[in-house]
C-alpha cells in the first residue's frame, strides 16, 4: 500500500512549494487531479507582490494589505506574508523563474490596485505560468513523487487526526488509498460555483469541502472576489496589470467613471471598489451592449503591449476579435478569487491533527474581506513553504502511518458503483448550471437579504435534485462525467456556506456588499465567520480578528 | 449569437470495450467567437456525457486540450470554429504519436518521460542560500533571448506532430529540446547544452530532420525547431559534441573548411568513430561495386572564399544564435 509521511493534495503553486519544503526532511507525495502544469496557477497573469525596491518597505506592504482587506485580515499573518515576500520572490528567481527585468538587471515591478507603490514583480503577463513551471521543474529535480490525474474522494481522519486519503485513479478507474501522517490541502479556488468566473473549469473547490468533512473549519466563505475586468462573455481574465500599465475604464457615455467612485486611485482602486462601480454603471444604464464596459489600452502603445501584455492582447483577439492596440476591450466583472477557505493558523495547521492547508483553498487569513492583486501568488509560496515545514516537523518521530483498511476502498467502490448503476435521475450538468446562476444572482457583487433568501431556497431544491443524479458513461477510465457529478456535490456545499455566510453577515465589508446594510459594522462584525460540520449540515460561529498595529479606519481610496 | 451550424466528426473509443475506434457526428451551432472547446463542452454537458477530452483553463495557457483538428494539432480552446470550418465536417482526433486511451484523451506518459530526461530545470551554479537576500542580476537582453522558450505550455502539440518522433519513440522531441535550450541558454544555469544531446536512449537533437512541423503547430510560438539549432550552437561553443550526430556535424565543418566540399569517405569514420568497423562488411561490398567514395580528394579551386566565410562567421562570436 502507498504511504507517505506527508501527502499533498494539489500540484499548483502552493502544493509544489510545500512539497519541495517537505522533501528535504520527510517522505512526500503529491496527488493531483490534473497534471501539475494544468493547475490554475498557470493562468495568473499580473504578478506577485514583494517590497524589494530600496524605495519601498515592508511596513507599507503590510498596511496596504490590511487596508485592502477592510481590516478583516489577521494582522499577525499579514506581517509574515509581507516579511517573507522578498525571500519568496528571490527564491523563485534562484530556482529559475524568468522574471521581467529592469535596465539595472533587477526584477521588474509594476503598479497594482490598492497599493501605494509599484510592488508587483512580474514576468510579462504570464507570471503564474512562469512560477508554476519553475516549481514543477524543481520538483522534478528533487524527485518529488506525483500521482497525476488522481481525483481525491476523501480525506481520512479519525480521533481528531488525519490518516491519509482515498482517491480515484482516472487512468485505471480504480479506487486507491494512501496512508499519511499529515495531509496538506492545496486545491485552489472554487470559481465554478458561479456562472461568471475567471477560473479554470477544474476549479470546483473539492479540497475545501473534503477538509470540512474531515473536521476542519471553513472560514469567511462569504468573501468572494469579483474581478472588474473579465472578457465579456467568456469571463477570461484581463489582468489588473492592464490597468497598472495605463488602461482606462469607460462607460457608454465615454466617461471615465472611476472619477466618481475613487477619485484618488481611479482605475487602480482595489478590486471590490472597481467591480462595484462597474456594476453600478451597468445597472444604472450606462453599460454598453447588453451589459459591459470598455477597458481602453489604446493609449499604452503597441510596443509596450507587445512587451508587457502580450498574453492579454492575444486573449482579446482570440476570444472577442478585438485588437487592444487600436480598440477598447469589452469587459465585465466576474468571480475571481476566494478570500475564504479552510481556516488555518500561520503554519497552515487546521484543528485536525496533521491536517494542513495552503494557497487559495486556505484562509489564514491574509486577505480578509478583499485580496489585493499580486498577494495571492505570494500567499501560495509563502504559506505553501510554511505549511510544508510545519507538516514535516509534525511527522518527525512518528511511526509509519497505519495501513488503511480494505473496507475503506470497498465503501467507496460501492458508492461509485451505485452512482454508475443509477438509471433514473438527472444528469448533473443542467443542475450545476442552475446552482451557478443562483449564486451569481443572489451572492454576486451586490447582495441583499431577499436575493440571498431566494438563492438559499433554490440551493435547497438543487440539493435534493443532486441526491438523484445519473451518469450516462458507465465505464471507469477517464470518466469525466462521473468526476463532474462528484465535483458538483462538493461545489454545492460551498455554495450553501457562501450564501449562508453572506446572509448572516449584516454589514458591508470589502468584497461583501449588502444593499440593505451598506456600512461596515465593526461593533458586531469585525469577526471571522466559521462553518464546521454538524449533525445535519454546517454549524456557524464566529472568531476574533488579530489586530496588531493598524486599528480599523474608514477605508477610502 | 450562435447563428451558424457546424458538423463535428469526433474520434470515439471506449477503453477495454471497443476494438476499433469509430467517428460520431454532432451538429452544433456556433457564432463568431465560439471556440472548439465550447462545442466539446456543449456535447459533454447536454448531448453525450461520455465524451472524454481534457480541459482546464479554457484560455490557452494550461496545455490540456491539444488534439488534432482536421489532421493538425491545435488547442481546442484557442481554435475558433469559424477558422476551421470548411466544406466537410470538422474532424477531431486525439494527438498523434501517443497511444489513444479514450476518445480524445491520449497517454501522455511517454511525453513526460522524454521531457523529464533532459533535466528540464535550472541547475544552479552554486548551492543556494537557505534564505536568499537578492535576485541574480540578469539583463533584459538575456531574458529576451530565452523568453519565447519559456512560453512553452507543454501541450505536446509539437512532439505529437514530429516526423522523427513518429518513427523513433526514443527521440527527445521538440518540446523537451526547446526546454533543454531554455536552460542551456540561461546565464544562471550550470549544466548547459549537455541536456539536448541524449545518449543512445533517448535520442537527442541530431535526430531532428528539420521538417519544421513543430514550429508550425506550436500554439505559443515557441518555435522549437529554432531552439534546436540554437542548442546545437550552444553545444559546440561549450565543447560538448560527443554523440554521433554532433561528430557528423563537426566532421562536416572540418572537411568543408579543408577541402571545400564534403568528403563522404571520411564522414562515417569520423562520425561513428571506431564503431564504424561494424560497417566493415557493408563497406567491402560497396567498395567492390565501386560505390564507396575515396577518402582522398582534391581541394576545390576557390577554397579561399569558403574559408573567408568561415572566418567571418566565427569573428561574429557566434554564441548559438543561428538564423
Ligand atoms: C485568471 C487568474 C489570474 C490570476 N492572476 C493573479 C496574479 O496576477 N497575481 C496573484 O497574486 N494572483 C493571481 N490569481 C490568483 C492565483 O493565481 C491563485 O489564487 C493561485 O494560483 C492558486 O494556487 P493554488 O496552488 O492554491 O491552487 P491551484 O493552482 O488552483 O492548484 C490546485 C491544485 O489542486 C488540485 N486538486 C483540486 N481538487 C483536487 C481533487 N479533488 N483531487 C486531487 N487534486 C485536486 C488540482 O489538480 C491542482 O493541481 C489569479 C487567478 C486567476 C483565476
Ligand atoms: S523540426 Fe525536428 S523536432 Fe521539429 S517536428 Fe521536425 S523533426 Fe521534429
Ligand atoms: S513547444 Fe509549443 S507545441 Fe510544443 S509543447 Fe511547448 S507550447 Fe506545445
Ligand atoms: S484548456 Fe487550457 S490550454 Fe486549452
Amino acid at each position: 500500500m502507498l504511504s507517505y509521511d506527508v501527502l499533498i493534495i494539489g500540484g499548483g503553486l502552493a502544493g509544489l512549494r510545500a512539497a519541495l519544503e517537505v522533501g528535504q526532511q520527510a517522505k512526500v507525495g503529491v496527488v493531483t487531479k490534473v497534471y501539475p502544469m494544468r493547475s490554475h496557477s498557470v493562468a495568473a497573469q499580473g504578478g506577485i507582490n514583494a517590497a524589494i525596491s530600496e524605495e519601498d518597505n515592508t511596513e507599507d506592504h503590510i498596511y496596504d494589505t490590511v487596508k485592502g482587506s477592510d481590516y478583516l485580515a489577521d494582522q499577525d499573518a499579514v506581517e509574515i506574508l509581507c516579511d517573507e515576500a522578498p525571500r519568496a520572490v528571490y527564491e523563485m528567481d534562484q530556482m529559475g523563474a524568468l522574471f521581467s527585468r529592469t535596465e539595472a538587471g533587477r526584477i521588474a515591478q509594476r503598479p497594482f490596485g490598492g497599493q501605494d507603490f509599484p510592488r508587483t514583480c512580474y514576468a510579462a503577463d504570464k507570471t503564474g505560468h512562469i512560477l508554476q513551471h519553475t516549481l514543477y521543474e524543481q520538483a522534478l529535480r528533487h524527485n518529488v513523487k506525483v500521482h497525476n490525474e488522481w481525483f481525491v474522494l476523501e480525506i481520512l481522519s479519525d480521533g481528531g487526526e488525519v490518516r491519509g486519503i482515498v482517491a480515484l485513479d482516472t487512468h485505471t478507474g480504480k479506487v486507491e488509498t494512501i496512508a499519511a501522517n499529515a495531509v496538506i490541502v492545496c486545491t485552489g479556488g472554487y470559481g465554478r460555483v458561479f456562472s461568471r468566473s475567471t477560473n479554470a473549469l477544474i476549479n470546483t473547490g473539492e479540497g475545501m469541502s473534503l477538509a470540512y468533512h474531515a473536521g476542519a473549519a471553513l472560514k469567511d466563505m462569504e468573501f468572494v472576489q469579483f474581478h472588474p475586468t473579465t472578457l465579456y462573455g467568456s469571463n477570461i481574465l484581463i489582468s489588473e496589470g492592464a490597468r497598472g500599465e495605463g488602461g482606462l475604464l469607460f462607460n457608454s457615455e465615454g466617461e471615465r467613471f472611476m472619477e466618481k467612485y475613487a477619485p484618488s486611485k481611479m482605475e487602480l482602486a482595489p478590486r471590490d471598489v472597481v467591480s462595484r462601480s462597474m456594476e453600478t454603471e451597468i445597472q444604472e444604464g450606462r453599460g454598453i451592449g447588453d451589459g459591459y464596459l470598455h477597458l481602453d489600452l489604446t493609449g499604452i502603445g503597441a510596443d509596450l503591449i507587445g512587451d508587457r501584455l502580450p498574453q492579454i492582447a492575444e486573449l482579446a483577439r482570440t476570444y472577442l476579435g478585438v485588437d487592444p492596440v487600436t480598440e477598447p476591450i469589452p469587459v465585465q466583472p466576474g468571480q475571481h478569487y476566494s478570500m475564504g477557505g479552510i481556516g488555518t493558523d500561520v503554519h497552515g495547521a487546521t484543528e485536525v491533527g496533521g491536517l494542513y492547508a495552503a494557497g487559495e483553498c486556505a484562509c489564514v487569513s491574509v486577505h480578509g474581506a478583499n485580496r489585493l492583486g499580486g498577494n495571492s501568488l505570494l500567499d501560495t509560496v509563502v504559506f505553501g513553504r510554511r505549511a510544508g515545514a510545519a507538516a514535516a516537523a509534525y511527522v518527525k518521530g512518528r511511526p509509519r502511518p497505519a495501513p488503511i483498511p480494505d473496507s475503506v476502498v470497498q465503501e467507496h467502490e460501492n458508492k461509485l458503483s451505485a452512482l454508475l448503476a443509477a438509471d433514473s435521475g438527472e444528469s448533473f450538468s443542467p443542475v450545476r448550471k442552475e446552482m451557478e446562476v443562483a449564486m451569481m444572482n443572489g451572492a454576486g457583487v451586490y447582495r441583499h437579504k431577499d436575493g440571498l433568501d431566494k438563492a438559499i431556497d433554490q440551493l435547497d431544491v438543487i440539493k435534493k435534485r443532486a441526491e438523484n443524479l445519473t451518469v450516462s458513461d458507465k465505464t471507469r477510465k477517464f470518466n469525466f462525467e462521473l468526476q463532474g457529478a462528484l465535483e458538483f456535490k462538493h461545489s454545492l456545499l460551498l455554495a450553501e456556506v457562501i450564501a449562508e455566510g453572506a446572509r448572516s453577515r449584516e454589514e458591508s465589508r470589502g468584497a461583501h456588499f449588502r444593499n440593505d446594510f451598506p456600512e461596515r459594522n465593526d461593533a458586531d462584525w469585525l469577526k471571522h465567520t466559521i462553518a464546521t460540520k454538524g449533525e445535519d449540515g454546517p454549524v456557524y460561529s464566529t472568531s476574533d480578528v488579530s489586530i496588531t498595529k493598524h486599528q480599523p479606519k474608514k477605508r477610502v481610496y | 449569437m450562435l447563428d451558424k451550424k457546424a458538423e463535428l466528426e469526433i474520434f470515439r473509443m471506449e477503453p477495454d470495450v471497443d476494438e476499433f475506434p469509430r467517428f460520431d457526428t454532432f451538429q452544433l451551432e456556433y457564432g463568431e467567437h465560439t471556440v472548439l472547446l465550447d462545442l466539446l463542452r456543449e456535447i459533454r454537458d447536454n448531448r453525450d456525457g461520455s465524451l472524454a477530452f481534457r480541459s482546464a483553463c479554457r484560455s490557452g495557457i494550461c496545455g490540456s486540450c491539444a488534439m488534432r483538428v482536421n489532421g493538425y494539432a491545435k488547442l481546442a480552446c484557442q481554435t475558433r470554429v469559424a477558422d476551421v470550418v470548411g466544406k466537410g465536417p470538422i474532424i477531431l482526433e486525439p494527438l498523434g504519436v501517443y497511444p489513444a486511451i479514450k476518445d480524445l484523451v491520449v497517454d501522455l506518459e511517454p511525453f513526460w518521460d522524454t521531457h523529464n530526461k533532459v533535466k528540464p530545470w535550472l541547475e544552479p551554479k552554486s548551492t543556494l542560500p537557505d534564505v536568499p537576500t537578492s535576485e541574480s542580476l540578469m539583463s533584459i537582453q538575456e531574458v529576451d533571448k530565452i523568453k519565447r522558450l519559456g512560453d512553452c505550455i507543454l501541450c505536446a502539440s509539437c512532439t505529437s506532430s514530429c516526423n522523427t518522433a513518429e518513427v523513433e519513440k526514443n527521440f527527445q522531441g521538440p518540446a523537451a529540446l526547446a526546454k533543454a535550450c531554455r536552460f542551456a541558454a540561461d546565464p544562471r544555469d550550470a549544466l548547459g547544452a549537455e541536456r539536448g544531446l541524449g545518449e543512445i536512449k533517448p535520442k537527442g537533437l541530431y535526430w531532428c530532420c528539420y521538417c519544421n512541423m513543430c514550429t508550425e503547430v506550436c500554439p505559443k510560438d515557441v518555435r522549437p525547431a529554432e531552439a534546436i539549432s540554437m542548442l546545437k550552437g550552444l553545444g559546440f561553443t561549450a565543447g560538448v559534441p560527443h554523440d554521433i550526430g554532433a561528430r557528423r556535424s563537426l566532421t562536416f565543418y572540418d572537411t568543408v573548411r579543408r577541402w571545400g566540399k564534403i568528403n563522404e569517405g571520411t564522414l562515417p569514420i569520423r562520425a561513428k568513430g571506431i564503431g564504424v568497423l561494424g560497417y566493415f562488411p557493408l563497406g567491402m561490398r560497396l567498395l567492390a561495386r565501386g560505390k564507396l567514395p575515396s577518402p582522398f580528394m582534391d581541394v576545390i579551386p576557390r577554397i579561399k572564399e569558403v574559408r573567408t566565410v568561415y572566418d567571418n562567421r566565427e569573428a561574429q562570436g557566434d554564441g548559438g544564435e543561428h538564423e
